[in-house]
């Protein structure tokens, strides 16, 4: 049984008053749930709350107790990989650790991996001159040193294969992944927050890369696996979705030129939500995606 | 230390398993659990096969309703407040208290004899798969028909009569859950309204639980303005609350601190570490729940904490 | 004063939050309760009140440093002073410790009886070193000695010395509760020994002069059934110049016995009762309000001094008009307009009349022509008609107001006065809520005109407070989920019945129970707490001399709910309700509950109801989850 449509909104903009209150959320204008709300119909205000109440918002001092969770899970005990190092091992191979960002191919300095590196330098006091570049991680890796990769978020873990698998140097080409193939260094990767199937893909890749990773998210913590308590049904809210994400223009040009992406977010995950300094494109766009006819987004994403 | 190496060390006071086995447990280490709890988490499959094969290495207990007597490997019964027969069960080489399955009267006091004779202990706490869904948006728990309360007492062997020095000078820290009205009840106790300062459990078992917390709390929150007091402490790990009760000392000093445990169980071990270390300036203030069935289901990651490992004792 | 200089005092002139007046306001704003002089005279008194009644700040005003402030403000001094007060709290979490543990209750007796005894003589420690700085002397030695000895103690020859010898003996206490089989030995002073042993010394040294003694004990509904035995005894007992003033909720008085066997705890014999609630707060309450609005006005803010200029009021046919009375009343007359003669003497009556017709019509199924044909020739009937009935049609006539932000409004100082119940926390509570509601509204308030409370700022704040409270009552009751769903079943109960006139008599909202024994038994229980915890209010059929009260006291919802509900405050008239179906809406199906509660009578849709209560529609609805 659901609250009829104007008592669900009250209670869920109550809700985001103590979360801003309590200093979860940040004031507006950086999420805006009641500028928000006007971009819908009446009718349509039970499922825009219901969305409202599921999104969640992870800021600055969350976004660094993650990091620190992750990093202090390096010596926990559980397994990091298929066949990655047990925790001893990883503990020891610290002493000889260089850290570097997960990017691009061509590396933006606005990538959170570099932020990433930025905040463990801050929180977790890794000295300066042990964060490096690619091309000298490659480097010490080939001479047995370990290297810890870090970023915010795993989606796909494409992203993270694609560095693990990037091929450097012209003359004699080498990879992360083929320099433990010969060699076997320890490679770590810190992530704040990975979705399961990502951190699948990454174990099947690259089974002996130990990932240090706060929350793997399941099906609990998309839109498809939290409607079922919602008291709408799955069509409901494809419909509402399709009407309203038709109004949305983000820059991304492989997700304004998709309609399931438009609407459900990259690779149609619909994910749930943001950290304070990025939020991933898998996140529902209606969340975040600038839009035409005085679209008001919830929260702006960098 | 071989060589110097510039990362920190993570932290070597807490391992955590998917599952245990017998390799997990130390040599002559006793474990003391909870013998068949209304959830799974009591029944951890090692602990069946070392019941099973009446180990002496493994003290069941069952406690009882009245939270005063505990029934010891189904034979006798112990007075909880009874400091010689807590220590004869506690006074072994080494000690593994699995918290998971047994209420707040019975773990605190056994820690507190563990820690009097100075026996090297772990805690193991088991976290649970899953909680029961709770309806949205998160708003007071009208619906919660899984506690009943035995209602205000001192948890046996913390018991403070002297009471604060200058009743003006009091802080009542909460740890929050997802029972948005117990610290209210507990809190309503004192007179003169102390400052309420809140912890909540960041990072929280999953993604979405400090702000489900929060809003919880809402009530409590609102009613004490104390949403800019909030602090945030790990929801698995005691020794992380534990800091932040150090941090609010020297945010408080010369004030009398009542804590309420009744959020995450590593919260409440990490407040009750806490008040052994520190008696005369703290008072635990809790409701005694009875919990129905069903709650919680399945298990998930297990934490074992090594209190010998502290970093803030 | 600028526009935001005085809304900020505005908005905390009434606010029950210390922190937010300066600690020198707060004593100018002590308002002495009417029965002051009661409490104050010699004999052992029972103070009776819930959170909020300004019991607490009474009993702390009989404190001997308090009294003193209040008499030296006065131009008075210490010689008159008549009473020493000293005051102990019975703390929940510390008295509870004294049970269980493999002792048996005899011997905890005599351990509470000792850690009573600690109490008070820290107090009256206390108290004697305040006397030594007031009289300049000090307390002789031998005096000390008696009340040390009664303890166990010696060589104790100082007030000081005395006070942290007692420290000490309440740790030791301590020690011993909380490992209470050990075999080492604990020495408990007897029962009432060391508090008389402290007071006759106090007089016969000559330090307290011919000045009677009391021992305040606030909260002594947090005690066990045998401690209140316990104490009973010391009260029992107490002579000149010894004199107890206890502080207790509402139903915290649970047992009357003392440890003398069959003797029990009585009134007049010994003691007076002070019933808080029945004790002009009304009068009390309006000087509080008007104190601080008085000091409003001498800091610059334009505000009425009086308390019924500044919550403005609506008479019935203000409130009939704004509640929609015309709109009916036209139609009334539409339909009447047939008939001419009928017509002409109608259209000058006012809407506040006319509406009324229709009304009475859904009430009794007659025809509306016959109605108004019966009025013409009958007016007597039909203002004394009017005058039993025009309130309760005000919800009637509110319900057809869709969307309307109020249905009904609670406005004006006897409204404001009543709701509370006699609490007066819940009265400041309203009037802050109104007036912050009203600085919301009237967001053109200047200070040139006097500001006076809107009715709809009123309504709306004790929807809110009614909100707040019953938020409140999870966290306030040990049963408070519970609770909370009674008082949310019959409450809508309440409302329905308010907006159905047909058969039914007007202004029904209270209730006796009755069905099956046992179940009456459980319910009972859960709304004699509800009462203790201002939930319910009950007028007792008879007036209790024990425990056993009879079976048809009559119980409401707490006013403060009046306008959550919207249904009336005043007690009219009452039902009946099975108790086995109140039990019913503590499971998981309240809405089968509340059906049969309202035998079978309509209920509001969903879409209709109140924002309020549509909050809790899937409470109502029945899924119970």
């Amino acid at each position: 049984m659901i609250l009829r449509n104007d008592v669900l909104v009250e209670e869920v903009l109550a809700k985001c008053d103590v979360l801003k209150s309590a200093g979860l959320w940040p004031a507006e204008p950086i999420i805006t749930p009641r500028a928000w709300l006007q971009n819908f119909d009446d009718d349509d205000l039970g499922i825009a709350a219901f969305l409202l109440d599921k999104f969640t918002f992870y800021n600055q001092r969350f976004s660094d107790a993650l990091l620190v969770s992750s990093y202090n899970s390096i010596g926990d005990g559980l397994s990091k990989g298929p066949q990655a190092p047990g925790a001893n091992d990883l503990i020891r191979s610290l002493s000889s650790a260089v850290l570097t960002p997960i990017s691009g191919e061509v590396p933006n300095p606005t990538d959170s991996g570099f932020l990433m590196c930025r905040k463990a330098r801050q929180i977790l006091e890794i000295p300066e001159d042990k964060i490096v570049d690619h091309k000298y991680a490659i480097d010490h890796a080939s001479s047995s040193g370990t290297v810890i990769f870090i970023d915010d978020f795993v989606g796909s873990g494409d992203q993270f294969l694609e560095t693990w698998e990037r091929q450097y140097g012209r003359s004699n080409p080498r990879s992360f992944s083929s320099i433990q193939n010969d060699i076997d260094f320890t490679a770590i990767y810190i992530t704040l927050v990975s979705t399961d199937f990502g951190l699948n893909n990454i174990h099947r890749n690259a089974p002996k890369v130990a990932v240090c990773v706060t929350h793997v998210l399941d099906q609990k913590s998309v839109l498809s696996g939290v409607i079922n308590d919602s008291g709408f049904t799955e069509s409901d809210v494809e419909t509402f979705l399709l009407k309203y994400s038709a109004r949305l223009q983000p820059k991304e040009p492989y997700i304004v030129n998709n309609s399931n992406y438009l609407a459900y977010g990259y690779s149609g995950l619909g994910l749930l939500f943001g950290f304070e300094h990025s939020i991933p494109d898998a996140t529902l766009p209606i969340f975040w995606a600038p839009g035409i006819n005085d679209w008001g987004t919830l929260v702006e994403r960098h | 230390m071989a060589e110097s190496s510039n990362f920190p060390d993570p932290f070597d006071h807490t391992v955590r398993f998917e599952s245990i086995g017998l390799e997990d447990i130390l040599e002559n280490e006793t474990i003391i659990v909870a013998d068949g709890s209304t959830e799974d988490r009591g029944q951890l499959p090692l602990w069946a096969s070392l019941r099973a094969s009446a180990s002496d290495q493994l003290i069941s207990l069952v406690p009882d309703i009245n939270a005063e007597t505990v029934i010891v490997n189904a034979k006798n019964t112990i007075h909880l407040r009874d400091e010689e027969q807590l220590d004869h069960i506690t006074n072994k080489e080494k000690l593994l208290i699995d918290i998971s399955g047994l209420p707040h009267s019975v773990w605190a006091p056994l820690l507190k004899s563990a820690q009097k004779q100075n026996i090297p202990t772990r805690v193991l706490y088991a976290e649970p798969e899953s909680y029961k869904p709770h309806p949205s948006p998160a708003s007071a728990t009208l619906f919660d028909l899984s506690l009943d309360f035995l209602g205000m007492a001192p948890l046996p062997g913390f018991v403070q009569l002297s009471g604060p020095p200058d009743e003006d000078k009091c802080i009542f820290v909460a740890m929050l859950g997802f029972e948005g009205n117990r610290p209210e009840r507990l809190v309503l106790q004192i007179d003169p309204v102390p400052k309420v300062i809140p912890i909540v459990g960041v990072p929280g078992f999953q993604l979405e639980y400090p702000a489900f917390t929060v809003a919880c709390n809402r009530v409590l929150l609102d009613d004490y303005r104390a949403h800019k007091e909030l602090r945030y402490a790990r929801a698995s790990c005691p020794f992380d609350a534990y800091l932040q009760l150090k941090k609010i000392h020297r945010d408080y000093p010369n004030h009398y601190m009542y804590i309420a445990p009744v959020g995450t169980k590593p919260h409440s071990l990490g407040a009750i570490l806490y008040s052994l270390n520190n008696p005369n300036n703290t008072e635990i203030l809790f409701d005694h729940p009875i919990r129905k069935a069903g709650r919680t289901k399945g298990l998930g990651v297990i934490h074992i904490y090594d209190l010998g490992k502290s970093p803030y004792v | 004063m600028s526009d935001i200089e005085t809304t900020s005092v505005l908005s905390v002139l009434f606010s029950d939050n210390r922190a937010e007046w300066p600690s020198e306001h707060f004593k100018e704003l002590f308002v002495e309760p009417t029965y002051l002089s009661k409490l104050e005279s010699v004999r052992p008194c029972f103070l009776v009140g819930g959170r909020g009644t300004g019991k607490t700040t009474s009993l702390q005003s009989l404190k001997y440093d308090s009294t003193y402030e209040r008499l030296i403000s006065r131009g008075l001094d210490f010689g008159d002073q008549e009473y020493l007060g000293v005051l102990v709290r019975m703390n929940k979490n510390r008295v509870r410790a004294f049970q269980g543990g493999g002792i048996d209750d005899e011997h905890w007796n005599k351990v509470f009886a000792h850690y009573f005894n600690l109490l008070v003589c820290f107090e009256l420690t206390e108290l004697g070193l305040w006397l030594e700085t007031k009289t300049g002397r000090e307390l002789r030695g031998d005096y000390i000695d008696r009340i040390s000895s009664d303890f166990g103690i010696s060589s104790v020859s100082t007030l000081s010395d005395l006070k942290n010898e007692i420290r000490k003996l309440i740790s030791e206490l301590q020690i011993y509760v909380n490992n209470p089989n050990s075999s080492s030995n604990i020495i408990l002073s007897i029962a009432e020994s060391p508090v008389r042993t402290f007071s006759e010394v106090l007089m016969e040294s000559g330090f307290a002069g011919d000045r009677v003694f009391f021992c305040c004990v606030d909260e002594y509904e947090n005690l066990l059934d045998y401690q209140q035995a316990v104490l009973n005894t010391y009260i029992k007992h107490a002579e000149p110049p010894l004199s107890y003033k206890v502080g207790v909720r509402k139903n915290g008085f649970r047992n009357r016995q003392t440890l003398d066997g069959q003797d029990l705890l009585s009134i007049p014999d010994d003691y007076a009762e002070i019933e808080i609630a029945d004790e002009g707060f009304e009068y009390f309450a309006k000087a509080v309000a008007e104190l601080r609005l008085e000091c409003a006005k001498n800091k610059g803010i334009n505000v009425p001094t009086k308390l019924n200029e500044f919550l403005v009021d609506l008479s019935f046919s203000e409130e009939a008009e704004s509640l929609g009375a015309g709109r009916i009343s036209t139609q009334v007359l539409e339909e009447l307009s047939g008939n001419e003669d009928l017509h002409l003497r109608l259209v000058d009556k006012s809407d506040s009349e006319i509406y009324f017709l229709k009304y009475w019509q859904e009430k009794t199924g007659d025809q509306l022509i016959d109605l108004a044909q019966h009025w013409i020739n009958n007016e007597r009937v039909w203002e004394t008609r009017r005058g039993n009935h025009g309130y309760a049609s005000l919800f009637w006539l509110g319900k057809g107001r869709k969307g309307a932000r109020v249905r009904k409004y609670y406005c004006g100082e006897r409204v404001f006065l009543s709701l509370p119940a006699g609490n007066i926390r819940y009265f400041l509570e309203l009037i802050d809520a109104a007036i912050n509601h009203e600085l919301e509204i009237n967001t053109g308030y200047d200070q040139l005109s006097s500001l006076g409370i809107s009715p709809m700022a009123q309504t709306l704040a004790v929807r809110d407070v009614g909100k707040r409270r019953l938020n409140q009552l999870e966290g306030l009751a040990d049963h408070g989920v519970q609770l909370k769903r009674l008082v949310l079943a019959i409450g809508k109960v309440f409302f329905e019945m308010a907006r159905e006139p047909a058969q039914r008599s007007p202004e029904v909202n209270s209730f006796v129970i009755d069905g099956d024994k046992e179940d009456v038994e459980k319910i009972r229980a859960l709304l004699i707490e509800g009462v203790g915890h201002l939930a319910f209010e009950v007028t007792p059929r008879t007036k209790a001399t024990s425990n056993l009260e009879m079976k048809d006291d009559e119980y409401r919802l707490h006013r403060i709910f009046s306008g959550f509900f919207e249904i009336s405050h005043r007690k009219k008239r009452s039902t009946k309700f099975d108790a086995t179906h109140l039990l019913g809406v503590l499971d998981s199906k309240p809405s089968k509950a509340i059906q049969q509660l309202l035998e079978g009578g309509e209920q509001v849709g969903e879409s209709d109801l109140p924002e309020q209560l549509a909050l809790f529609s899937s409470f109502y609805s029945g899924d119970g989850n």
